[in-house]
């Protein structure tokens, strides 16, 4: 395992393995994807139909968030060589993940969004605090204003989706809805058990856990939040893409 | 060697701008939104239209302003 700190001179200086190098522009390619992917999900048609002026509000200011985010981790690969603006103008069905791709136009998908995708994006996070490059576990360290943030929009989503299930009926059928699409879809993002590159990521210590080792912490988090809420804890094979 | 794009710099200035603009139009939102409905009315607008550029992705234009 390679355990050596990696800073951006290193890389500046062609100090580094070409597959370090490669894994790390990759891992924040996709990093800096998601975070302005989810903005592009829901600003257009939530910003102007939340339920009520302050939801409007936290909307935009969790989008500014993930803007911020991304500048961070544009940043971070902007300086290795990474040319992430082309990014910020793709398609949303040219999204790396699936969870990105389409539009968000229900307030419980909004909700369901936060609750369970940006938990999913916290543990990919949390896989970069204390790796191999320096200047991204910087963005990670504690107090780390990334991890806080992300976490605001959790708790946000959590308790708009607990309040919807709290409704009962027709909200709570919804709720419900959105709870089994987005389980499924956030249990892919994790990538598949068998995974090549994961074991790569892990041995260059720029990932901690396997794919399926944060799956099954994740599931195990949110399981019985779910349950908490009155609602059924989807079946977490069906209609899966990457076992 | 692998140097920083030519874009990096001039990109995170311009987001960084972006996101204090947001943050400090949120802000006035959340104060006016009990005294002054119409005014959280107004910040609200402002923060889509600052979205809409952002979600256009015009990066070219952004970093030659």
């Amino acid at each position: 395992m390679f355990t050596d700190q990696v800073e951006f001179s290193d890389i500046h200086q062609g100090k580094v393995d070409p597959e370090y190098l490669d894994l790390l522009q990759r891992v924040l390619a996709i990093q800096a994807d998601c975070e302005i992917g989810g903005p592009h999900l829901y600003v257009d048609k939530m910003l102007p139909s939340a339920p009520a002026k302050i939801d409007q509000l936290v909307i935009a200011r969790t989008a500014a968030e993930e803007i911020d985010h991304f500048r961070k981790f544009a940043k971070v690969g902007g300086d290795i060589g990474v040319d992430v603006a082309y990014i910020l103008s793709r398609n949303n069905d040219e999204r790396y993940l699936q969870a990105f791709r389409g539009l968000i136009t229900t307030w419980e998908d909004f909700a369901v969004f936060g609750f369970l995708i940006d938990r999913v994006g916290k543990y990919q996070l949390d896989e970069f605090i204390g790796c191999t490059y320096k200047p991204l576990a910087a963005v990670l360290e504690h107090p780390s204003r990334v991890l806080d943030e992300e976490e605001g929009h959790i708790d946000y989503g959590t308790t708009r989706t607990a309040e919807l299930a709290a409704m009962g009926g027709e909200a709570k059928e919804r709720a419900q809805k959105a709870v089994t699409f987005w389980y499924v879809t956030g249990l892919d993002m994790f990538g598949s058990s068998t995974s090549k590159r994961a074991e790569r990521y892990r041995y260059w210590g720029l990932k901690r856990r396997s794919n399926e080792e944060a799956r099954e912490q994740y599931r195990a988090e949110v399981d019985p939040i779910i349950r908490s809420m009155g609602l059924t804890v989807p079946d977490p094979l069906a209609g899966r893409k990457y076992l | 060697m692998n140097e920083p794009t030519t874009i990096a710099e001039p990109l995170d200035t311009f987001l960084r701008d972006v996101v204090t603009a947001l943050h400090a139009a949120v802000n006035r939102g959340i104060q006016s939104a009990e005294r002054d409905p119409k005014a959280t009315d107004k910040t609200i607008q402002d923060c889509k239209e600052i979205l809409d550029v952002i979600m256009a992705g015009h990066v070219e234009e952004w970093v030659a302003a």
